[in-house]
């Protein structure tokens, strides 16, 4: 199964996520600044990388964790993956949309923009990471939702909606 | 079966005008009457943006499909190649192309205009002096990343 993730600029968030799934950062804990910010792919994708997949890794179970920035339109991402699935007969069941905006705060969206968008890097990336450890929590209960809905071996969920909100 | 997949990030989902030039519903030269007949007078561009149109085959049998969203063009031609690239849907049975042109404030002022009955006739003109501009670079869109061999004649 592949899950991908996604938030506004796939630079943070759902690159935390992707790193709790594939069990790179600690469930047991809130890892330290250096420790997130040393991250693979933390504050790493630039404007033009928007839209696009990128494979993180595997997970224990086998599936394919991806992420994926898609800037203010989770509709888009919803619909494109949608319409393109039912066109080149894709399960839709063999993947999983998960959306990790809702655990986005006013502080890592300030160090992204700082960070992506301006290019001020010094100030943006220390600023996105601790909004992100503050939301640590919460996107790692999002992780562990998603974790329930793909179990080892299994390939449950289907192109629809995994968030904290529900 | 080849599919073709037209994106645009422009307001009006023109990849739809670009996509029925490729299919040879719409001719190479701009011809008001036509585009205006065959997209706006069915108000095509209607309701369009933010889905995926699939416009149907060619004689050859290539499908054509068309996605617009505004002010994302870059991120919809991304998250199209790289979400068939990790299905693995092999590359050459899809063709993704980027239509150059992202934003123009004439054409979505003319669209807003085509709204109310009074100013139709007024975004109409506007809509059509517009595209009549933009209509050779989106032959040439089709023409070279379409990758697709349009006669002249």
């Amino acid at each position: 199964m592949k899950v991908i993730y996604h938030c506004y600029g796939g630079a943070h968030s759902s690159v935390t996520a992707a790193n709790i799934h594939l069990g790179l950062l600690p469930r047991e804990r809130t890892p330290g600044y250096r420790e997130l910010i040393s991250q693979k792919l933390f504050d790493h994708n630039q404007v033009k990388d928007s839209g696009r997949i990128i494979l993180m890794g595997l997970d224990g179970g086998g599936n394919e964790i991806y992420i994926v920035g898609r800037r203010s339109r989770p509709g888009l991402l919803y619909n494109t993956t949608g319409c393109l699935a039912e066109a080149f007969g894709i399960n839709k069941e063999s993947y999983l949309l998960v959306d990790v905006s809702p655990h986005v705060n006013i502080t890592m969206r300030a160090g992204g923009i700082l960070s992506r968008r301006l290019g001020l890097v010094a100030i943006g990336r220390p600023l996105a990471a601790w909004g992100t450890l503050i939301s640590y929590r919460g996107i790692l209960h999002l992780v562990e939702k998603t974790l329930k809905s793909t179990p080892t071996g299994s390939c449950t969920g289907g192109g629809g909606l995994v968030s904290a909100a529900s | 079966m080849k599919t073709v997949i037209f994106c645009s990030g422009c307001h009006f989902p023109i990849s739809i005008i670009a996509g029925s030039i490729y299919m040879g519903k719409l001719p190479l030269n701009f011809q008001k009457g036509t585009l205006w007949d065959t997209f706006c007078s069915k108000e095509l561009y209607k309701n369009i943006v933010d889905v995926v149109c699939c416009l149907g085959e060619t004689p050859d049998g290539t499908r054509v499909m068309a996605f617009s969203a505004p002010s994302s063009g870059h991120l919809l031609g991304n998250l199209t190649s790289t979400f068939l690239e990790i299905n693995c849907i092999i590359k050459k049975t899809y063709h993704v192309v980027e239509i150059p042109i992202h934003k123009s404030t004439l054409l979505s002022l003319g669209q807003m205009l085509l709204k109310w009955p009074i100013t139709r006739p007024a975004g109409r003109r506007v809509i059509e002096s517009c595209l009549e501009k933009i209509y050779p670079q989106l032959v040439q869109a089709v023409k070279l990343d379409g990758n697709f061999q349009i006669s002249d004649n």
